[in-house]
């Protein structure tokens, strides 16, 4: 039984529920054809129903170092948190920096640090949420990922929508040069735009990009900075999560 | 470097199916299926595995292959339709830049050499 929740260890929990019908025993699994990454997808899939059981929605950030992703939060939280109970896990290689930059706005933080791994996962979610959850009940919850633009892509969270950011001064070539991770998303955020009059950045480009990968990609234009743009961010959050 | 999560994962899926096989049985060759859209290195890939494959008896001298699949492109100006190996933006053909992308997220265990065809247990 997983400590961290009570809900069965994610990690074997095919071993744990009731079995009052039947099913093709996972042990006896052909490996072939199975998608290398089934085990986090069964957990992140696990976490789905954790969060249907909190009366939890998950959005999960993804994005390049230095984007933006933690000053998004609190520019969300600043306009959110009146409305929704928000909770917030933080990935990073190092330092709980951004769990601290959120809890100064009271709000509960669980920080991941990772030690070097790249990106996070569903098992280390899993256990966030969990030592989250004593924290107190949630409306929302927000992922940050580690900053990287390449390995988060692969690894389902559990989250309900999927947001990548592109600042602006890291180049309007994003999408082109990364597309697993705008493959991903359900969201692109291009943020820092008020630096926009002093980069070229074309905003056109990489969401023509961005769309020729994903079209159904939801797109907002945003700084987090001036608030130019948050309106639009902010009223899809309310649109989107229960309540 | 996801590569060592995805070694792990291969681990995850092989090991029940491994525990099933006779004692003798040991795997020589995984070949791998591996879309652009998976951002996997081979040669990391390859070399994670070497590390992972430590975790079972039967792997212990197992190597990867990686079988590079493709995004299959069209282009919605000409038509035109092709394999690509990466993420392309303008057409080959006509060179618009209305294009749509198919396929390219596969990431499996295509096939699995067993060294000790006696033992084979599949």
């Amino acid at each position: 039984m997983c400590l961290t929740c009570g809900c069965g260890n994610p990690e074997d929990h095919e071993h744990e529920h009731n079995h009052e019908h039947d099913h093709p025993h996972d042990h006896s699994a052909d490996p072939i054809g199975q998608d290398l990454l089934a085990a986090n997808n069964k957990i992140a899939q696990h976490n789905r129903e954790h969060l249907r059981k909190m009366g939890a929605f998950m959005i999960h950030l993804t994005s390049s170092p230095g984007s933006g992703k933690t000053a998004l939060l609190e520019a969300t939280i600043d306009k959110l948190k009146e409305r929704f109970r928000i909770g917030v896990i933080e990935g990073d290689v190092a330092t709980e920096n951004d769990a601290v930059r959120i809890r100064k706005m009271n709000i509960p933080s669980q920080s991941i640090m990772t030690d070097g791994a790249c990106h996070l996962d569903a098992h280390s979610v899993h256990h966030a949420l969990g030592h989250l959850a004593e924290d107190g009940e949630f409306d929302l919850i927000f992922v940050e990922n580690v900053g990287n633009l390449v390995c988060p892509a692969d690894f389902d969270l559990g989250e309900d929508y999927r947001v990548v950011l592109v600042s602006v001064p890291e180049g309007d070539d994003k999408p082109e040069k990364y597309p697993p991770i705008f493959r991903r998303a359900d969201c692109m955020v291009v943020s820092k735009t008020d630096l926009l009059p002093y980069v070229d950045f074309d905003v056109d480009r990489a969401v023509k990009h961005a769309r020729t990968i994903t079209p159904r990609l939801r797109l907002f234009k945003l700084s987090s900075k001036s608030g130019e743009g948050l309106d639009d961010w902010i009223s899809w959050i309310e649109s989107i999560v229960p309540k | 470097m996801h590569e060592l999560s995805i070694a792990k994962g291969m681990m995850a899926n092989l090991r029940p199916w491994l525990d099933e096989q006779g004692e003798d049985v040991r795997i020589g060759r995984i070949v791998v299926k591996a879309g652009p859209f998976r951002a996997v290195v081979p040669e990391a890939l390859i070399g994670a595995w070497e590390v992972v494959r430590m975790e079972h008896p039967k792997t212990e001298e197992s190597v990867v292959e990686v079988d590079s699949s493709f995004i299959e492109v069209k282009c919605r100006a000409c038509g035109h339709v092709w394999n690509a190996s990466r993420a392309t933006f303008v057409c080959v053909k006509c060179g618009s830049g209305e294009l749509e992308f198919g396929g390219g997220n596969e990431l499996f265990i295509e096939d699995i050499e067993i060294i000790n065809e006696d033992d084979k247990a599949r």
